[in-house]
């Protein structure tokens, strides 16, 4: 094995990394990432590994308070690499790492070192070494046996993640791949809820959940870090019998490459639904509405979550108060009404230019403005993003806690048609301004920018916590007496959305070299 | 008349110059090759010309007419072939081909006729029906 070339292929990752700072942009980012990396860093791994190794100590429960850790470790790591891309984005693809003179296995572990080298992986790690830390300190556990055990569970986290990346990444290009990962997100959405319920009040199913549990690597991870005897080092075995076969798995994942999916119409068509729609908005840009509404339903993430808009919102609204009642379930459901045009279609709004590719210079050779295609991009999401508000205002109607009260229809309504204009503006901004390129295919992770992560998190975080706090505060600003203020709040979103297409034009038409170099990916 | 009439023409990227005070004249109805060593400033030149970059300098004309890269009316009569395949991921080789003639303002008659008669020419009848990703 070439070590020397393989350690110059990881250097050159971060040589890349650092390259990349030297734009404005990039030094913003690295800025905000590396200052609050470093404050959660030091603040979860203090007092979150050691809190919870000395509340383990203390409680004399240091296993049990171990397995819960490692285990809300464990999947969180698990949800956030999927669904957000930490880890998982290298900057090598196999097919860049072939030009160099390495063999299969040798471009493996050089994109896996990689992967589990990310700061993402590093912040998990420094968690669990924080709680062995603790426990050895005050409680006199074996400190190497710790260590070792969390290494293993961390190395099986990481696998775990990539299996399931790799899986999602395959299934998607199949063609029923998108039905079905939605059964199993909404699964794993509505399950534990359901389950946990069950179990809670069935002592023979909590034992029974208990043995399966225990033989998970979280639960083997806190048997070996607490325990220095036969039954510690048989845990140790387990874990390494489970980075063994995980490795195995993906081994057979990896060899199994994505199929690129040759869609076929059967026939041609000239008179689409997408024809149809566009020719509802004017001459120039009907063409360009056609064009983005095929553009958003072929791509296989924006399908999936535009079938999930629906049974999110409800989960949101039901789920999110921790006390349901009638008012708090009524202020949940604003906020998320706020959102649920934007919920699908966010990443690409955001973005608009970023998935084009090769295919964006042509929209400055076509004769017509170019911001043309800007603005039907967010028409085509908006009428898309739209279409959900009916379906999800039916359905608050069917299952209104309270009865049915046409005051508070109107209220969400209004908040509907609000956040449809006002995030889409916002959108065309961020399209504009802090562009990323992106990969049309790609089924997951967190391609956007920094704005467009704040512009979809925090519009996301905004949506469900500021009814939280209001209903707390001012319960009396959630009345359905106030209908009014919700249908009124329509009309600034409409005029900062259009403001914010007729500024678009002279911007667009200044700023095309540097989104050509963004969106072609030359910057 | 000269289809192609460049002045002066000057393109600047920061302080990097790119064309330099470049003056040609291309007259209709001829072939006209365009060379030059990496980094002479072809690809910038043909930017100016066909509205994807803005000169820092100079005037450009096209068929007798002052351009700009707001000037549809001349992007309309003016074909052009980029350096890179370029095509709009999600769509079929016919669709494709139809958002194209739409937007230079063909007839929907003319288009369909069009794109037929293209697919078939060029053999891509059957990937007509094939996304191009």
């Amino acid at each position: 094995m070439n070590t020397a070339q393989l350690a110059a292929l990881v250097r050159l990752r971060y040589k890349l990394m650092w390259a990349k700072t030297r734009s404005r942009n990039g030094r913003i980012a690295l800025f905000f990432s590396g200052y609050i990396l470093l404050v959660m860093v030091f603040m979860l791994s203090v007092s979150g590994g050691f809190g919870a190794g000395f509340a383990a100590v203390r409680t004399g429960q240091a296993e049990l308070v171990a397995r819960i850790f490692f285990s809300a470790i464990f999947v969180q790591a698990l949800i956030a690499t999927i669904t957000l891309g930490f880890g998982m984005n290298t900057v090598f693809s196999d097919v860049e790492l072939r030009r160099y003179p390495v063999t299969a296995a040798e471009r493996r572990l050089v994109r896996h070192f990689i992967g589990i080298a990310d700061p993402f992986w590093v912040f998990f790690l420094l968690l669990e070494i924080g709680l062995v830390l603790a426990l050895y300190i005050v409680g006199g556990t074996p400190l190497g046996m710790g260590v070792l055990a969390v290494l293993l569970l961390f190395v099986c986290n990481y696998l775990g993640a990539r299996i399931a990346g790799g899986v999602i990444d395959r299934l998607m290009q199949q063609k029923s791949g998108g039905a079905i990962l939605m059964v199993f997100i909404l699964m794993f959405a509505f399950l534990p809820s359901i389950l946990g319920t069950a179990i809670g009040k069935s002592p023979s199913m909590q034992a029974a959940a208990m043995r399966i549990f225990s033989f998970t690597p979280p639960f083997k991870a806190a048997a070996a870090a607490t325990h220095w005897d036969a039954a510690g080092f048989g845990a140790l075995g387990m874990l390494l019998a489970w980075t063994a076969a995980l490795l195995a798995v993906l081994g057979w994942v990896e060899t199994r490459p994505p199929v690129v999916r040759s869609a076929n119409t059967g026939k041609v068509s000239w008179e689409s639904w997408y024809e149809r729609l566009g020719a509802l908005f004017p001459p120039q840009d009907a063409p360009f509405v056609g064009y983005w509404l095929r553009f958003y339903m072929r791509n296989g993430r924006f399908r999936i979550m535009y079938l999930l808009t629906l049974p999110l919102s409800g989960f949101l609204i039901y789920n999110a108060t921790s006390r349901p009642s009638e008012g708090a379930s009524f202020g949940q459901a604003l906020g998320i009404f706020t959102v649920l045009s934007f919920l699908a279609t966010s990443r690409m709004a955001v973005n608009q230019y970023g998935y084009v590719g090769g295919g964006f210079r042509r929209f400055f050779l076509l004769p017509t403005d170019p911001v043309a295609s800007l603005r039907a991009g967010a028409y085509a999401s908006m009428l898309l993003g739209g279409a959900a508000i009916p379906f999800a205002l039916i359905g608050w109607a069917i299952l209104m806690p309270g009865g049915f009260d046409a005051r508070k229809i109107a209220m969400l309504l209004g908040n509907g048609f609000a956040g449809l204009f006002f995030f889409h503006g916002l959108g065309l901004w961020v399209s504009m301004l802090n562009p990323r390129k992106g990969d049309f295919n790609g089924t997951f992770g967190n391609d956007l920018s920094l704005w467009g992560n704040i512009v979809v998190v925090g519009g996301m975080l905004t949506a469900i916590f500021t009814p939280k706090i209001v209903w707390k505060v001012a319960p009396a600003l959630l009345s359905p007496a106030l209908w009014w203020v919700s249908i009124l709040a329509v009309a600034p979103a409409i005029l900062f959305f259009y403001g914010s297409l007729r500024a678009a034009s002279p911007m667009l038409r200044s700023r095309r070299e540097q989104l050509m170099a963004v969106v072609e990916g030359r910057d | 008349m000269d289809a192609i009439r460049i002045s002066n023409l000057s393109k600047k990227y920061g302080t990097v110059v790119a064309v330099d005070n470049l003056s040609l004249a291309v007259p209709k109805g001829t072939m006209f090759g365009f060379l030059g060593p990496n980094g002479s400033g072809k690809s910038t030149t043909i930017g100016c010309l066909t509205g994807l970059l803005d000169p820092s300098a100079g005037a450009i004309e096209l068929l007798g007419e002052p351009f700009d890269t707001s000037n549809t009316a001349i992007k309309r009569r003016v074909g052009v072939m980029p350096e890179t395949l370029g095509l709009f991921e999600p769509l079929y080789a016919h669709e494709f081909l139809a958002f194209i003639a739409r937007m230079f303002g063909l007839d929907e008659v003319t288009t369909r006729k069009r794109v037929g008669e293209l697919l078939a020419a060029l053999e891509l009848t059957d990937a007509g029906k094939t996304l191009s990703e």
